[in-house]
């Protein structure tokens, strides 16, 4: 299903008419289920966390028709597309088990964050 | 703890607006602001002042109920883009989808080959002409494009403005077909990714006058061609045709497995061949079976949209180039196209 609203800011936002997500930038990233990043044949992960910047986070998005949406990373990543449902199965995920401390403590990072909060 | 601001957001996530949604959903909320108890938000002026007074009463009741909350104010702008929306640190998806310029954008879909899929796309585009409807066609049969020798428009090619091509024009529906710009035998040798390439150049590099509908033709199956498209355009839905047959009906499910995974919506299914008038006594001989695709679709609990004789007028007028809703109107099968526009002029309004 498509979310009500999606928008990056600190975290990724997935808005549903009864319920909302927050998906941090390095788990987001680390889940990328394209051809580079997962193999299609075993499906499993083919990056390392300890090669992934713990501050990625992303400069451009879009959609890719009424299905999900493309991101372009700053480390020059982009060639993901996140279908919507697996957006949110890999939120409800996090949401069961934390991705990891150390991308808890980093999601915050990144130029875009702004501290007024 | 989480912030301040962040709870007033949950709150207002579960404040309906006109019934469906919440006000975060709706872009009414243009500005949020808080000064140590005091909350300041910026709503868009409503058209009706009574809404926007009983918006104001839940959200200062829902706002008070948190002690960190002393009092609201209310403020008022017209709608643009201003406050979330515009939020300097805030990544919104860009829509970079083809074919924009149509109101509805419909494919037509199979599961198998051969079941008569493009002489649906021409007729019903002629079907919604006549209803008054602006069509255009899209032939992204890349492997067997018809759409030309059905037109009547088979060795035409389009002329150029700009780098842009113009679409082909016939019956007053414009139309774009690889088969009127390379022989017929040099695209069936393309792989994937030039498939991608040459739907996506088509797409964007043909300069259509846009109007309330795009139709589709799409190759059988559920191959790269249904994926670029999927992914190229916002289509409003896929409507799959079938015979009555078995074989084409078990294809058919898998076609529409797939445009649920990319979640193109199933608008409905039509039944092609369904019968035969014979020309002597003009009893339906059910030749492929009866009422196959119509049982499919309420086990699918997809609409029915219509079921088409199997009418040699219509093999004729799509050999000749004359489209039997034009040649024929008043036959059963013409009739047929112009029900099942009516029908989907309702399911996509």
């Amino acid at each position: 299903m498509k979310p009500k609203q999606i928008y990056f800011k600190d975290v990724l936002h997935l808005v549903y008419p009864k319920e909302a997500f927050e998906l941090p930038y390095f788990a987001l990233r680390m889940t990328c289920p394209c051809a580079m990043c997962v193999d299609e044949i075993t499906g499993q992960r083919k990056i390392d966390r300890k090669d992934i910047d713990p501050k990625v986070h992303p400069i451009d998005c879009e959609y890719v028709g009424n299905y999900g949406i493309k991101i372009k990373w700053s480390d020059d990543h982009s060639t993901g597309i996140y279908p919507f449902d697996y957006l949110r199965a890999v939120a409800l995920d996090l949401t069961k088990t934390p991705f990891s401390e150390d991308c808890k403590h980093h999601h915050h990072g990144g130029p875009h964050h702004d501290h007024h909060h | 703890m989480q912030s301040l601001e962040k709870s007033l957001e949950q709150l207002l996530a579960k404040i309906p607006y006109a019934g469906k949604e919440n006000l975060l959903e709706v872009d009414y909320i243009q500005k949020l602001e808080i000064d140590r108890k005091v909350v300041k938000i910026t709503l868009r002026l409503e058209k009706k002042p009574e809404d926007s007074a009983r918006i104001e009463q839940a959200v200062r009741e829902s706002f008070m109920a948190l002690p960190e909350v002393e009092n609201v104010f209310f403020l008022y702008t017209k709608p643009k883009k201003t406050g979330l929306e515009s939020d300097p640190g805030r990544i919104v998806p860009k829509k970079v989808s083809l074919l924009a310029n149509f109101d509805k954008v419909i494919l037509i879909g199979s599961g198998k080959g051969g079941v008569g899929k493009s002489t649906f796309s021409v007729n019903l585009a002629l079907a919604l002409k006549k209803l008054g409807r602006s069509v255009a066609l899209f032939d992204a049969d890349i492997y067997g494009p018809s759409l030309p020798m059905m037109m009547g428009l088979k060795s035409a090619k389009p002329t150029m403005t700009a780098n842009k091509m113009n679409p082909l024009s016939r019956y007053g529906v414009e139309f774009i077909s690889i088969g009127n710009l390379v022989e017929e035998k040099e695209a069936v040798a393309w792989r994937g990714p030039m498939v991608h390439q040459a739907v996506q150049q088509l797409l964007r590099d043909t300069n259509f006058s846009g109007g309330d509908y795009m139709l589709i033709d799409l190759p059988p199956g559920t191959g790269d061609v249904q994926i670029s498209l999927a992914q190229l355009t916002e289509a409003t839905g896929v409507v799959v045709v079938s015979t009555p047959q078995d074989v084409a009906l078990i294809d058919a499910r898998r076609a529409m497995a797939m445009f649920e995974k990319v979640n193109v919506p199933i608008l409905g299914m039509v039944e092609n061949m369904a019968y035969f008038s014979c020309p002597h006594c003009g009893k339906p001989i059910e030749i492929f079976g009866q009422g196959g695709a119509k049982k499919e679709s309420e086990e699918q609990q997809i609409p029915f949209l219509g079921a088409l004789p199997l009418d040699p007028d219509a093999r004729i007028g799509a050999d000749l180039g004359k489209p039997v809703v034009l040649e024929k109107p008043e036959s059963v099968i013409a009739q047929a196209f112009f029900s099942i526009a009516r029908e989907l002029e309702k399911l996509v309004d």
